[in-house]
């Protein structure tokens, strides 16, 4: 996982994963709190750079689409 | 007429070519919805520009005609939120149920000095992601 969309899709697989119930809700409640700990360091990040008045190139915030 | 217009006019889909496609779309609706998925997926980013550049020259198009500044109109909406608050919670009770972008957006920005426009839309679709996956897990025992 290198960018927010590919955690999207991460997300995505275990919010399937649970709905099959091959994962534990648990396991899934660990993992979707991690995702939030990082949505909370990526906006640290974007409000340093707002209220530096920057707009750097962020690789997390990329967007591509994704390879077939 | 020009053969390139010929051609595409016998593309014209039909009543009858639509009703057979909505059949066939019946019938195999997991293959339809994969497919429809898949070509979001591919497209998502495009989709999404089309999308917020056709509301945004909606809206415009609906202040021009009745000759409104987007500033005023903004105050406006205001006044009229602050004088029904019922019909505002139910508002923001509706985009809470359906994760709509401003919603994600506002919580994105709640206790921080971000605006929404500092908001990335790839950070938008975790955030939904992350609060879609915590409603389902607090719907379980």
């Amino acid at each position: 996982m290198k960018t927010a969309e590919e955690m999207t899709l991460e997300l995505q697989l275990v919010f399937d994963q649970l709905r099959d119930g091959s994962i534990k809700p648990k396991e899934a409640a660990e993992l979707t709190n991690c995702v939030g700990k990082m949505i909370g360091l990526a906006k640290v990040q974007l409000e340093y750079h707002a209220l530096r008045k920057e707009s750097p190139r962020m690789n997390f915030f990329d967007t591509s689409p994704p390879s077939q | 007429m020009d053969d390139a217009v010929q051609t595409l006019s016998n593309f014209k889909t039909s009543e009858k070519d639509r009703a057979r496609t909505q059949q066939w779309i019946a019938q195999n609706r997991e293959r339809h919805l994969e497919a429809k998925r898949r070509y979001y997926a591919i497209n998502r980013t495009q989709i999404l520009e089309k999308q917020k550049a056709h509301y945004a020259a909606h809206q415009r198009e609906i202040l021009d005609r009745q000759k409104i500044d987007p500033a005023v109109n903004r105050a406006r909406v205001r006044d009229w939120q602050r004088a029904n608050p019922k019909k505002r919670n139910a508002q923001f009770k509706r985009a809470r149920e359906r994760l709509t972008d401003n919603y994600v957006r506002s919580t994105l920005c709640a206790r921080t000095e971000l605006r929404h426009k500092d908001i990335p839309d790839s950070l938008v679709s975790l955030q939904r992601a992350y609060l879609a996956a915590l409603r389902s897990i607090k719907d379980r025992p």
